[in-house]
């Protein structure tokens, strides 16, 4: 079994003049929760769907558990999007249908007792459902895998307070220990108690890559602080504030 | 994983035609038996003074089968635009299955759903015209079948040209596949990219095929003059028709092997 989860060297992705991602160098290890974190516009996203096979780099290598991106790394990656990505014709049924198919590492009864806990009726059809628990189930589906590499794209963003620490702590108490989860955000100080690793993204490149315990050490504050002082967004000269 | 594929896509097809192929077949039954029959007094059946109910019947059928074929390019070109290059591909593409996969199940889905609605067009006209019933009472398929017997030459002759059809529709779905794959790759003005690689494909397909004497059949006057071709010629017809099967098969595999390059090496799903 490959130690490194995730390797990539010199990662690029160009669209025009404009680069995404710039000469990215980062190697993850297994069995950690790491916060990808970086303002909009950072390229989070970008890498993440680069990990996941869903755009193509411009430049550079990247390989999961030591396969390029493919079917077998497809198998091993648990990803959850920004967005939904279900037939509205479907319920969380068919769904359930659909992991328990592709993915040999789905837990189905898993699947069925988180929704029944989050209150969702596995037959009711997404177009009814409302945008939160639509993206509830998709969580759901995401967490009942066993898999390798979880990869969550902002999954607290647009929620309310109270459903980012329950979303976090399903994240939490349903992965598999001995993979590790990428979490893309910008809200530092909800998930910062979970992090054992911090990756800063700044204008697509990794201005940091440390673990959330040297970070404290080191700078003697938070990784919330860290941030804030990292990305201080400066007002544009003339404009109006 | 590729039948699992072909039955998600096959799930998708049935919330699609689950309605429109049952709303035709009984409506031809309605249609059937509002419609007053009477025998000419030569084995057939006319229809003597149509009823309004008759007339309203056959109108609705129409409208039911000519909706039915929209249907079907509507879904060939929807299931393939939605499922792959939407936001619904961003779990069709980060399923551990190959691009090829993908495109090879959207096709055959493709295929099953025109060959279905062909089947209930052919069936509801049986059901509301007397051809049905003559077929059976008459004897006409016992006649059918003694000529085709005689003549065991002209079976393999249509035999090769409902494959040549069948390739031919696998042709044109791939270009459209093609078409829509490469108005992906360009982030403005993505109707004119697919609507001009779209004409531009059928443009080039149709000068090669008057270029290539081999490859000019493929319609039914072919089929209905190599009937006609005294029987020394009919090696030759078949000989035909194959080639034309084996052009329609090289650009069936040109377009296929654009639209899974452009999806394995190019797809940028925003």
């Amino acid at each position: 079994m490959n130690e490194k989860l995730i390797e990539c060297s010199g990662l690029g992705k160009r669209y025009g003049a404009k680069r995404a991602l710039d000469c990215v160098d980062l190697s993850v290890g297994r069995g950690r929760i790491i916060g990808l974190l970086g303002p909009n516009g950072s390229g989070k996203t970008t890498l993440i769907k680069i990990l996941c096979g869903l755009l193509q780099p411009t430049s550079g290598k990247v390989a999961i558990a030591g396969e390029a991106i493919g079917a077998k790394s497809k198998a091993i990656i648990s990803y959850l999007p920004d967005r939904t990505y279900f037939a509205n014709w479907m319920n969380a049924s068919d769904m359930f249908d659909v992991f328990e198919d592709f993915y040999a590492d789905f837990d189905r009864k898993k699947a069925e007792s988180m929704c029944k806990s989050l209150g969702i009726e596995p037959k009711e059809k997404l177009k009814t459902m409302s945008k939160g628990t639509k993206e509830k189930v998709q969580l759901v589906l995401v967490m009942s895998r066993k898999a390798q590499l979880y990869l969550l794209d902002e999954p607290i963003a647009g929620v309310d307070p109270a459903a980012r620490d329950f979303i976090l702590n399903t994240i939490l108490t349903n992965y598999n220990q001995e993979g590790t989860v990428v979490i893309s955000t910008h809200l530092i100080a909800d998930i910062e108690p979970v992090l054992d690793e911090v990756i800063f993204l700044k204008e697509g490149k990794i201005m940091r890559h440390q673990s959330v315990d040297d970070i404290r050490s080191e700078e003697g504050k938070s990784v919330d602080a860290l941030f804030r002082e990292i990305f201080r967004a400066h007002p544009v000269e003339g404009g109006e504030f | 994983m590729l039948w699992k594929l072909v039955k998600y896509d096959c799930r998708a097809m049935m919330k699609q035609f689950g309605l429109i192929w049952p709303a035709a077949i009984l409506v031809s039954l309605f249609t059937r038996f509002v419609l007053p029959f009477e025998s000419d007094g030569q084995g057939g059946k006319l229809i003597t003074s149509p009823n309004t109910a008759g007339i309203i019947g056959l109108v609705s059928l129409s409208i039911i089968l000519v909706a039915m074929f929209v249907l079907v390019i509507v879904f060939l070109v929807n299931r393939y635009n939605k499922s792959l290059l939407s936001d619904e591909g961003y779990l069709m593409h980060t399923l551990p299955v190959a691009s090829w996969q993908l495109i090879i199940s959207k096709l055959l889905c493709g295929l099953i759903a025109i060959l279905i609605s062909i089947i209930v067009a052919i069936a509801t006209i049986l059901f509301v015209t007397s051809i049905a019933e003559s077929l059976w009472t008459e004897g006409i398929m016992r006649v059918a079948f003694e000529a085709l017997a005689a003549q065991p030459h002209i079976i393999l002759q249509i035999i090769v040209f409902i494959i040549l059809m069948i390739a031919t529709t696998v042709q044109d779905i791939l270009l459209i596949y093609t078409s829509i794959t490469v108005g992906h790759l360009v982030s403005r003005f993505k109707s004119i990219a697919i609507g001009g690689t779209l004409i531009a494909g059928m443009s080039v397909i149709t000068r090669l095929r008057l270029l290539l004497p081999w490859s000019s059949l493929g319609t039914t006057n072919d089929l209905g003059s190599s009937l006609t071709i005294p029987s020394q010629g009919d090696d030759m017809n078949i000989s035909l028709i194959c080639m034309a099967l084996l052009f329609t098969l090289v650009v069936s595999a040109i377009c296929f092997f654009i639209t899974n390059y452009i999806l394995k090496r190019k797809l940028n799903l925003e």
